[in-house]
């Protein structure tokens, strides 16, 4: 048997099954609903900020004299009340750790986000549709990274979970309040391909892991060693008949 | 059965074969690749210096009497010096926190400070390019005005300064460059980019799914049936012993 024959074999064995998956996981990226899969079936974006008076607010200089390792601040407008969101340690990305405070722009005090602004940030975010004009919240709870639903955000997070169809579940990041996104048993069911195409069986959210790696070199192997198949099925004359 | 798998996996392979090949080399560059890498984070240095509080003297409460639609206004240290970042009648704008003093659009020494206060590696700047319009592939045009500062380094280094928050909005290298090629491959779009609902992904990867079965089939025949029945024969003969 030739050499490429053996490899075709082999490779086929320990790759066949991750193959077929690969294929079917593509075809379904491929007929998927792109909204849908990101969560955003019932998402709204939120509005551009409003804007805030700040003529009688305390001024972002006071605030920095009490906070002297603040790189960045924010203004920001969380259910109609003004604040400032400080920065200590930016991150290169928003989802990457980062160190905030949240300070109330009239008294100066440092803010946190009870259970009940978290809801209402979170209900602002829900598309009213008729639908959806009595979803309740389930549940609140303030989770800590690693979050299943966005593995990439390494920040603490609430989670709103909503009564309705899709299992809506509302993330807002716990000190800045910023809306990190919807997820559902829709985007659910879309990550489980996602992590069968990446074999990222650990979920870590990563397709750069060994198994991977080690089963990318397989199937290269598998592809090259088909190629010279059909180079000399055609040397061989058998793709002349049927 | 065997015979028609093998037909079926033979004829449909002369067809898939090529993109078979595209598919198995463009998957692993893009395992192999750590994608921090490829995003360029560690071309920047993500170094900020903290807000110096006593040398702020315009206040936010000038800034918004002289910019009366502010919004999404932010103060950081640009350069050694507090600035603001604002939105004013959809345009962005940064001003100086020390005298109110417009800074945007920055310019090109300013941007040439940035990139070089931010970019990790040895090598120096080649040039620095302003671009309003028509961005490169490498660069989404909602960052636009910026400076592309290029180094003259290993995989041809760009830095984007955003012209109006000075902030480094996008870097690439070949490996970023090479990646998005390879991603255009894996996912057919030999056309736009980014399209991977398109009709030729979808009837290649059906075709596929026809193909690969066809060579499961065979893998039971050359491989499983074989084994099997190596079985069988070992077990009838202790058995008649």
């Amino acid at each position: 048997m030739q050499w490429f024959k053996k490899i075709h074999k082999w490779m086929s064995v320990i790759v066949g099954l991750q193959l077929i998956i690969w294929v079917i996981t593509g075809l379904f990226f491929n007929l998927m609903d792109h909204q849908k899969a990101a969560g955003r079936l019932h998402y709204s974006a939120p509005a551009t900020q409003q804007i805030v008076n700040y003529q009688n607010l305390i001024e972002p200089k006071q605030i920095l004299h009490q906070y002297p390792d603040v790189v960045e601040l924010t203004t920001s407008v969380i259910l109609n009340q003004p604040y400032y969101l400080l920065n200590v340690n930016k991150g290169l990305y928003a989802h990457f750790a980062n160190d905030y405070r949240l300070v109330n722009a009239q008294t100066g005090q440092i803010a946190e986000l009870t259970e009940t602004m978290v809801n209402h940030i979170a209900l602002a975010t829900l598309l009213l549709d008729e639908a959806e004009s009595a979803a309740t919240i389930i549940n609140t709870q303030l989770l800590y990274p690693p979050i299943a639903d966005f593995l990439k955000q390494q920040n603490p997070t609430w989670q709103v979970l909503i009564n309705n169809d899709a299992e809506t579940r509302i993330y807002i990041e716990a000190v800045s309040g910023r809306v990190i996104g919807h997820s559902d048993k829709h985007k659910q069911f879309a990550d489980v391909f996602f992590m069968l195409h990446f074999m990222d069986y650990a979920q870590v959210g990563s397709f750069n892991n060994w198994l991977m790696i080690a089963m990318s070199f397989f199937v290269l192997w598998l592809s090259i060693s088909g190629f010279f198949l059909v180079v000399t099925s055609l040397r061989k004359g058998k793709y002349y008949s049927f | 059965m065997h015979k028609v798998a093998r037909k079926l996996h033979r004829w449909s392979m002369l067809l898939l074969g090529l993109q078979f090949i595209i598919w198995s080399v463009t998957g692993a560059y893009m395992v192999l690749v750590d994608i921090n890498y490829i995003h360029g984070n560690s071309l920047v240095n993500n170094q900020h210096k903290p807000i110096i509080a006593k040398d702020i003297s315009y206040s936010i409460a000038q800034l918004q009497q002289d910019f009366p639609y502010a919004s999404d206004i932010s103060m950081a240290n640009l350069l050694n010096q507090p600035v603001y970042r604002f939105t004013h009648q959809d345009t962005s704008m940064m001003i100086s926190a020390i005298n109110g003093k417009v800074l945007s659009p920055l310019s090109k020494q300013d941007a040439l400070e940035l990139a070089q206060q931010q970019y990790t590696g040895d090598g120096s700047v080649l040039n620095a390019l302003w671009i309003t319009e028509n961005p490169p592939f490498e660069l989404s045009p909602r960052h636009l005005p910026v400076w592309r500062v290029n180094f003259d380094d290993f995989a041809a280094p760009a830095l984007y300064i955003s012209a109006t928050s000075g902030l480094v909005v996008t870097k690439r290298h070949d490996f970023w460059r090479i990646f998005d090629w390879m991603f255009r491959f894996h996912i057919m779009d030999y056309s736009s980019g980014e399209d991977i609902d398109n009709q030729l992904l979808f009837w290649v990867a059906l075709f596929s799914l026809l193909s690969v079965s066809s060579g499961g089939i065979l893998i039971y025949y050359s491989v499983i049936k074989p084994y099997t029945k190596k079985r069988q024969r070992i077990i009838n003969k202790a058995r008649a012993v």
